[in-house]
Parts: C-alpha cells; sequence; structure tokens
C-alpha cells in the first residue's frame, strides 16, 4: 500500500468522503453557523482511502482502488440565507449542495425543507477493466431536515427522496454531533447512520447484465438496501481573528451490500484531514 | 450639624477607598494583549506576562478591573512581573495600584477577541403558516 498525489479543487464532490458528516458537521465544529450567511475558503491535505473503483483518483487499475490517496484540496464554503431561503455549500457537509426553506426555527430546533444532491456521481468506468461500467448520475433529492441543538449537542434528522427520476430511491439519516471545549480547541465527535434504499445502492454499486457482460472481471450483482455508519472526530483552533485551523479523522463502515459490489474492496473507508481556513 | 459633619466623613471615606486615576501611561504592560477565542462568549484561555516599572520603590498591587482583591501586591519594589494564566469572556482591564492611597498608577487591557460571532436568533417562528 503505498500513497498516490492527486489534487482535487472542490473537495466536496469526492463521493463517499463526505458521508459521515452531515450539515450539522460545521456547527459541531463550535462556529455557529446556522441561520446567517457566511463564506469562508481553506486550503489542506487530506489522507484516506475509500475502496470504491472510480472513487480515488489516480488508481486506474482495479488491483489500486484499495490504495491510500493523498489529496492538496482547495474548497469553499458558503451558506447565503435570505427571509428563510438558503443556500448551503459545506466542505464538510454530507451534501453536495443543498437549497432550502427554513419552515420552522426557535432557539433549539429548527425545521426545513430541502432540495440537495447527496452521493454525486460515480465513474468507475475509468478504472481499467470496468470500461464496460457506465457513469453513476448524481440525483436531486427533496425532503425534510430537522436538527435539534441542546447546549453542546446537535441531533439532525434528514428524510430525502429522489426527484430527479435517476434512481427512484430514498434515504434517512441521523447525525448526533458533541462539541467540546479544551482551552482554545473546540473538539467534536460526529456519529453518522445513514439509511439508503435499494434502488438508490443498486444505482451506485449494482452491475447490470449488459455491463457484465462487456467485462471479463464483472459478474452482474444486485445492491440491496444499506446502511453506513460512520464517526468523525475533529478539533478547530482559531489562528487569529481570520484564520482558523481544522483538522479531523473519519472512519466508515460500509455495509454488505457495498461491499459485495464486484468494485469494492474494503469494509472501512478513513479519511484524515488539515485545513487553514480563512472565514470572510 | 453633627450629623451633616458625619455624612460628610462617610462620603470622604468612601471616596478614598474608590480607587482614582492617575498616569497610567505604560506603567504596566501585559504580553501578549490579545487573545483569540473560535467564538464569542467563549471563554478565552491565554498565557501571559505583566511587565511594571516606576520610578520610586513603593507598595504595589496588581488588581483586575472587576476584582477587589489583588493578584499580586510587591513590597518596596520598583519593577515586577507576573506570568498568570488568562481566561475570561471578555476583554478585561488591570490596574497596578499603590497600596497606601489607593491610586491607579498603571493600566493595561487584555483583549478578547473571536472569529465567530454569535447569532441573534427569532424566538420562535413559523414561515409557512
Amino acid at each position: 500500500m503505498h500513497t498516490k498525489p492527486a489534487v482535487l479543487f472542490i473537495y466536496a464532490s469526492a463521493l463517499w468522503s463526505s458521508v459521515l458528516a452531515a450539515d450539522i458537521s460545521r456547527d459541531v465544529r463550535g462556529t455557529d453557523a446556522r441561520s446567517e450567511s457566511f463564506a469562508e475558503v481553506g486550503v489542506g491535505f487530506g489522507l484516506g482511502r475509500v475502496a470504491i473503483a472510480g472513487f480515488n483518483e489516480g488508481n486506474d487499475e482495479f488491483s489500486e482502488i484499495d490504495e491510500v490517496g493523498a489529496e492538496l484540496v482547495l474548497f469553499l464554503s458558503t451558506r447565503l440565507e435570505w427571509e428563510g431561503l438558503f443556500v448551503e455549500l459545506f466542505h464538510e457537509s454530507f451534501a453536495l449542495g443543498t437549497v432550502g426553506y427554513n419552515a420552522w426555527s426557535n432557539d433549539e430546533v429548527e425545521f426545513d425543507l430541502i432540495l440537495t444532491s447527496t452521493l454525486g456521481e460515480l465513474d468507475p468506468g475509468d478504472v481499467a477493466g470496468f470500461e464496460s461500467l457506465n457513469e453513476r448520475d448524481a440525483a436531486v433529492e427533496a425532503g425534510v431536515r430537522s436538527i435539534v441543538y441542546s447546549d453542546d449537542n446537535i441531533l439532525q434528522f434528514e428524510a430525502i427522496a429522489d426527484v430527479s427520476g435517476t434512481h427512484d430511491g430514498f434515504s434517512v439519516s441521523w447525525q448526533f454531533g458533541r462539541n467540546w471545549q479544551v482551552r482554545n480547541w473546540a473538539t467534536h465527535a460526529l456519529l453518522g447512520l445513514r439509511y439508503f434504499s435499494d434502488d438508490m445502492t443498486d444505482h451506485y454499486f449494482g452491475v447490470s447484465a449488459s455491463e457484465a457482460s462487456g467485462a471479463d472481471v464483472l459478474n452482474a450483482y444486485r445492491a440491496d438496501e444499506a446502511i453506513v455508519s460512520s464517526i468523525d472526530l475533529g478539533a478547530t483552533r482559531p489562528i487569529n481573528e481570520n484564520w482558523v485551523f481544522r483538522a479531523n479523522a473519519t472512519v466508515f463502515r460500509l455495509p454488505d451490500s457495498v461491499l459485495d459490489s464486484p468494485f469494492v474492496t474494503e469494509r472501512i473507508a478513513w479519511q484524515l484531514g488539515a485545513n487553514a481556513v480563512y472565514v470572510f | 450639624m453633627a450629623l451633616l459633619a458625619g455624612a460628610f466623613h462617610l462620603v470622604a471615606k468612601a471616596d478614598s477607598d474608590k480607587p482614582t486615576d492617575t498616569n497610567q501611561s505604560d506603567a504596566l504592560t501585559i504580553k501578549p494583549d490579545k487573545c483569540i477565542s473560535l467564538r464569542q462568549g467563549l471563554v478565552c484561555y491565554q498565557r501571559v506576562k505583566f511587565t511594571w516599572r516606576l520610578d520610586d520603590a513603593g507598595e504595589y498591587c496588581l488588581v483586575e478591573d472587576s476584582d477587589a482583591d489583588p493578584i499580586k501586591c510587591w513590597s518596596q519594589q520598583r519593577a515586577g512581573s507576573l506570568t498568570t494564566e488568562f481566561a475570561a469572556r471578555e476583554s478585561t482591564h488591570y490596574y497596578l495600584i499603590d497600596r497606601v492611597d489607593n491610586r491607579r498608577i498603571g493600566k493595561a487591557t487584555m483583549q478578547v477577541a473571536w472569529v465567530y460571532r454569535n447569532k441573534k436568533r427569532n424566538r420562535k417562528r413559523w414561515r409557512l403558516f
């Protein structure tokens, strides 16, 4: 196992790297970003392994897909909010991007109607031997999101369904986050459980008969429903009034229905990241 | 008349207990003089060093503006320093006072700044209905 360098411009485009976090992933870092507009840009370094063909850039052979990848990342995180309407693009978030409407809120609870895209697109056909696999398109999903804030704890529930006709599936997620202040560091833990319907997992990880017939190393495969669990641990520290340092470690456990897919090789995926973020 | 004189004496005594400001130029310094917390309202921690220097030796104390008890006193000294731990949610003023007449003879301020300010939230609202 060795490390290959790669450069990604928008980190959030990674498929599974964001499974751990959700939209509370920013608040749990002590930033208190809810219901306000903000913008920040960051630069950092990431190291990780998500052993899915077509995921790790530069891993062009089947034998390489479980290798560790290294990334230099530049990213933008922003939230624009006006009269309850909002647009979110969070570097740490599960979602690639979300637009929504805050239907209800008080000091402890928020209830949002959202339109989002979670798992993005995946192109396993980039890997040698898998050329017969079609690109998996990103879906647009609509649903509800509720966030409960209690002291240093945050709980998020989200239920979304495909409205773009891409896979006709749905997902339900629970995220629980807690923040601890240790001197000027804000440390956090974020636990996640996300259920994916079989339509959704099969869209990404199934192999159709026609795809299998065009490849020597593939058999047809029907992916079943799945639950992905995750844990994200991290720390954030101010450098000065505009710069923040963030570091995190994330581990996710892929379910059997994904692991059994012919182009997934490892159950445990992980990533380490360290960023310097400029807050406008 | 005696009552009036007694009342005047009480007021005068109260005034003498209160620290009076005099020359507060650079007799007292604090380094660093700024603490950055992640979010407004969090306790900010910083190791700081107070340093003071005066022309005349005397009885001097370092005090925090909101606290009557001195942080440290020096006897018959004309200079001193103290390294200590700062922990506060807001900017804090410190004074060097003359223990004999309670005069403030030096002032230093530890600023607390933050990256993310606390947001004002609406108490409760339905936007849909």
